[in-house]
């Protein structure tokens, strides 16, 4: 699913509107401009190829996202475990874990996924 | 476009040279260490020469004289031709007029291609040249363009980081684009240490303009873009750009950032392609950047202020032109410092050039008011008043061709402290050829202020020895393939053979299978084949456009049919 793949801009313009969804452009771009800084037609332009591509959706000047943040997450996380562990699971938490230490509450919470994940 | 060309060629010449020296010079102040702002600001005078054509004269030039701007030149306006060299088709001279004057002596033949203005409109070798300069720049605009709007691309949706400062994932390098609000681009994924870094090296090229003067020598690049000279310094001096950039970074920050420095240039080490880019702090000399970062040491200010004061005087200089503007042509090059003398050359020159206008078959009141237009700011008035008398020997023009174009000089002889005596020739030009010669003396005195002719000698005409003939167009060179008409021999009359008789070089019996007739209207015309009958003997080379001739030769110029037996058509 290539629609979730969003460069560094993108994701930084929709995780914007996910704390805001739904928004008014206006007030979007006004937002865009301190955080970002864009103009007003850098802000009008993304939201546009953004709606082309069916991440968000613009209507009566609100914008919201068709897209969660869960998905691009698990898109960008699927992406890294292909492109760098060769979809090999244990090696990329090997990897992740060499050098640190878990807390016992996340040693208990990763246990738990991983029960939910193979029942 | 062909003599905006010629100029462009001009500058780029000159500038090579400057160019050169300043490569010189850099290598110099490497060796003493200097910081590199100023193997940075050497580039200066080159970029001035690259745009601009013309630039003072003094004495400390270190630009031989024939490199003077005006070396080349287009090849469209025949007068022109005599002040100075133009550049010929095949590098071959057409008419060598140091030849001419080597009958004299004259020691310094200048080594300079001349050409005659060919009479023929068909177009020059400039012309071509000029064409391919231009579609070159095309080419290289287009280039440009489209590098440019690709380098856009990336960075339209740019996020902004701090101040002036955005970062996109598009982009591998960072660099400073705008000319009007500059800003500081960055590759997203950097820590905050290298941002910084990355901060102060370009804020301090916003400081010094590199962000405008980056683009417009590219653009000067553009322009030269036939100069390899060019290109090389192009990249030198943005090399010695960056470095000085580097060098100012460290120098202003209280703190020793070397290592910091080069594992941030490192980290961003350019991956950019395309000929223009715009200033980026990964630039590609990333391994000398890294070796003079690493090498870095605060500057000495004594030693700063001294290369200062030299690397201003050597911008002075390198703009320079040489004091002598005739160093170029036949005048001896050794004694150019001669002010007098370059006077009395100029003079002498200036009446050269005045002697067409001055019809001497004109009426004798009419020959009074030329002379006294014409002839009054170089000559005294008794000598005006005894050339009126004497018309025989006064110099001036007898026929609309050959006409004196020109006067060359082939000695000048200081006589006495207010008086030089000057040895020339007058060149009598027909359609671009010199058809004769006459030597000429004339004394200039010095008059208050200026100078003036007040003794002139002339000598008999003497026909053109040495001519090879320009390129023949049938409208004047009877001696090759051209229609020669005979207005006064009806149609339909038998001619048996032709005579020619050679100027100055007797007359020659024309076979009839070198020559072909037509009746054309009321009249025959006549059209020879290539032979080297008419040049009996002196013919070294024949070519479809051109002869070479070894002795002596000359253009027929006359030329007589012969109808019936023998030589009847002429006495």
């Amino acid at each position: 699913m290539n629609q979730y793949k969003l460069f560094d801009a993108e994701f930084k313009f929709v995780n914007i509107i996910w704390e805001h969804e739904p928004i008014n452009s206006t007030e979007l771009s006004k937002i865009c401009l301190e955080r970002l800084g864009w103009k007003k037609s850098t802000t009008f332009n993304m939201i546009r190829k953004l709606a082309e591509r069916g991440i968000l959706k613009n209507e009566h000047a609100t914008v919201t996202t068709l897209v969660t943040r869960e998905q691009v997450q698990k898109y960008e996380s699927e992406t890294l475990l292909e492109k760098a562990f060769g979809g090999s699971l244990p090696m990329f938490l090997a990897t992740f874990l060499k050098d640190r230490k878990l807390t016992k509450k996340e040693a208990e919470e990763l246990k738990k996924m991983i029960e939910e994940a193979t029942q | 476009m062909s003599s905006l060309f010629a100029s462009i060629l001009n500058m780029s010449l000159t500038a090579s040279y400057v160019a050169l020296i300043v490569m010189l010079i850099r290598l110099v102040l490497r060796k003493v260490r200097a910081p590199l702002i100023f193997s940075y600001a050497l580039w200066l005078p080159v970029l001035i020469r690259l745009v601009f054509p013309f630039s003072f004269e003094g004495p400390l030039s270190l630009i031989p004289g024939h490199f003077v701007p005006g070396y080349f030149q287009a090849a469209s306006h025949p007068a022109a031709q005599s002040e100075s060299a133009g550049i010929s088709e095949k590098g071959v001279s057409d008419m060598d007029r140091g030849a001419v004057a080597a009958g004299d002596a004259v020691s310094s033949v200048p080594t300079l291609i001349r050409t005659a203005e060919p009479v023929s409109s068909a177009p020059s070798a400039l012309d071509l040249a000029a064409f391919i300069w231009v579609l070159g720049m095309a080419l290289l605009l287009l280039h440009t363009l489209l590098t440019y709007s690709k380098l856009k691309r990336g960075i339209r949706f740019s996020t902004l980081v701090k101040d002036r400062m955005f970062e996109s994932d598009r982009i591998a390098t960072p660099f400073v684009l705008g000319l009007f609000k500059p800003k500081i681009y960055i590759p997203t994924g950097l820590t905050a240490r290298e941002q910084h870094i990355i901060l102060l090296h370009e804020q301090v090229h916003i400081q010094r303009l590199d962000y405008i003067i980056k683009p417009l020598a590219f653009a000067v690049l553009i322009i030269h873009w036939f100069n390899p000279v060019v290109w090389l310094s192009y990249f030198l001096m943005i090399k010695d750009m960056e470095m000085s950039c580097d060098e100012k970074v460290m120098s202003k920050s209280g703190d020793d950032l070397r290592a910091d420095y080069a594992k941030t240039l490192l980290a961003v080490a350019s991956r950019q392609s395309g000929l223009f880019s715009p200033l980026s702090f990964g630039e590609s000399n990333v391994t000398p950047r890294v070796k003079n970062i690493l090498n870095f040491r605060r500057p000495v200010f004594w030693m700063t202020a001294v290369t200062t004061v030299i690397i201003a005087a050597l911008t002075v200089i390198l703009l320079m032109n040489p004091a002598d503007r005739n160093a170029g042509s036949i005048v001896d090059e050794g004694d150019t410092a001669d002010a007098d003398k370059q006077a009395v050359m100029q003079l002498v020159e200036q009446f050269g050039n005045k002697l067409r206008d001055v019809s001497l078959t004109a009426s004798k009141k009419q020959v009074e008011k030329l002379m006294h237009e014409h002839y009054g700011e170089y000559v005294t008035q008794e000598l005006i008043g005894s050339w009126l008398e004497d018309q025989e020997n006064a110099p001036g023009r007898l026929t609309s061709n050959p006409y004196p174009e020109r006067i060359d000089i082939s000695s000048v002889e200081k006589t006495s402290e207010d008086e030089y005596t000057v040895n020339g020739r007058i060149m009598e030009v027909a359609f671009n050829n010199i058809a004769a010669t006459r030597p000429i003396l004339l004394k200039v005195t010095r008059t208050g202020e200026r100078w003036l002719i007040r003794h002139a000698e002339l000598g008999p005409y003497e026909p053109a020895a040495h001519v090879i003939t320009g390129k023949v167009t049938g409208h004047y060179t009877v001696y090759f393939d051209g229609l020669i008409p005979f207005w006064d021999m009806p149609a339909g009359v038998p001619i048996h053979n032709f005579i020619l008789e050679v100027n100055g070089g007797g007359l020659f019996e024309v076979e009839p299978h070198d020559f072909e007739r037509y009746d054309i209207g009321h009249t025959v015309s006549i059209r020879f084949f290539y032979t080297d009958f008419a040049l009996y003997g002196e013919v070294a080379h024949i070519s479809d456009d051109m002869v070479v001739v070894n002795q002596p030769g000359i253009p027929v110029y006359k030329a007589y049919a012969v109808t019936g037996d023998g030589y009847t058509a002429f006495d």
